[in-house]
């Protein structure tokens, strides 16, 4: 396949807007070709410094509890009805 | 709460893979540390995506839900962890975005000068960094890039949505965003093998 379709495949992928057959094709190729795989990882950080640009912005304090407790199984208590 | 130990403090200097092989242990307290980390940049781009509090609360919840669950599917040899969380976050917002289309009125021009303000001194340096770095690369785009760009990333627009908005068809638009990151890539001079000598853009 010629080049050109392959770094915009890998654009694609990077973005997550491969339509399903660009995909199929897309990932069998990744199989073969390490140069189109790390072309797609430095599209992936090139994503990442993109979003450096945006505002960074604290979420309110209760979201980072809520986070953690939501990783925790349920503790075996009493049982709870609803 | 115990006091901070030797352990802990490792765990705040910790980079990123190292954390990662952690949650696989199921040790929370490198959520907590990559929470420190990425919770304002990603509630960052969730808001600027889905422009809704509550949605962008339910968006890094997701992502660290999945981080949680997923952590060992990560693989730090296929790249870093940023982008993929970063990744994670715009594509939940996207689908968020789908599905809740009337929870924004999408905006007629998109703010380009995006001002970063971090909390953390070297959170900023670190961001200034490769902010400046990034906005070097965007003044080499095109105009017609840059703009199909910002609609995709920063405004968070779907494709379709680029297209609709900029009077062209899907593939074109879609051609503008993909050439527009290929460009990116080339001007930040990460430094590839084979593919490195073909053109970045291409008109079609």
């Amino acid at each position: 396949m010629d080049h050109r379709r392959l770094r915009m495949l890998a654009a694609g992928a990077a973005l997550g807007d491969l339509d399903p057959a660009e995909r199929v094709t897309f990932v069998a190729h990744l199989m073969t070709c390490p140069a189109c795989r790390a072309l797609k990882a430095s599209l992936g950080d090139v994503m990442a410094d993109l979003a450096c640009l945006l505002p960074e912005v604290q979420p309110p304090p209760t979201l980072r509890a809520e986070i953690l407790a939501s990783l925790r199984p349920p503790a075996a208590g009493p049982p709870r009805f609803r | 709460m115990t006091e901070p130990t030797t352990d802990d403090r490792e765990i705040r200097r910790a980079d990123d893979a190292a954390l990662m092989a952690r949650i696989v242990d199921r040790d929370e307290r490198a959520v907590e540390a990559l929470y420190a980390r990425y919770s304002g940049p990603l509630y960052g781009l969730s808001l600027q995506v889905t422009r809704a509090d509550r949605f962008a609360q339910d968006i890094v919840q997701e992502v660290f839900t999945t981080l949680w669950k997923d952590a060992g599917r990560y693989d730090p040899q296929r790249g870093a962890l940023a982008p993929w969380l970063f990744t994670l976050a715009r594509h939940k917002a996207i689908d968020l975005v789908r599905r809740e289309q009337n929870i924004r009125k999408r905006t007629a021009d998109v703010d380009l000068e995006l001002k970063v303000a971090p909390d953390d001194v070297a959170q900023a340096a670190w961001h200034n960094l490769r902010g400046e770095r990034v906005r070097a690369a965007m003044a080499e785009l095109t105009e017609a890039q840059r703009v199909a760009l910002d609609l995709a990333f920063f405004a968070g627009l779907t494709h379709v949505e680029v297209a609709e908005r900029l009077g062209i068809p899907l593939g074109t638009a879609k051609t503008r965003i993909r050439s527009a990151l290929l460009k990116l890539r080339d001007h930040l001079g990460d430094s590839l093998s084979e593919h490195e000598d073909m053109p970045a853009e291409t008109a079609r």
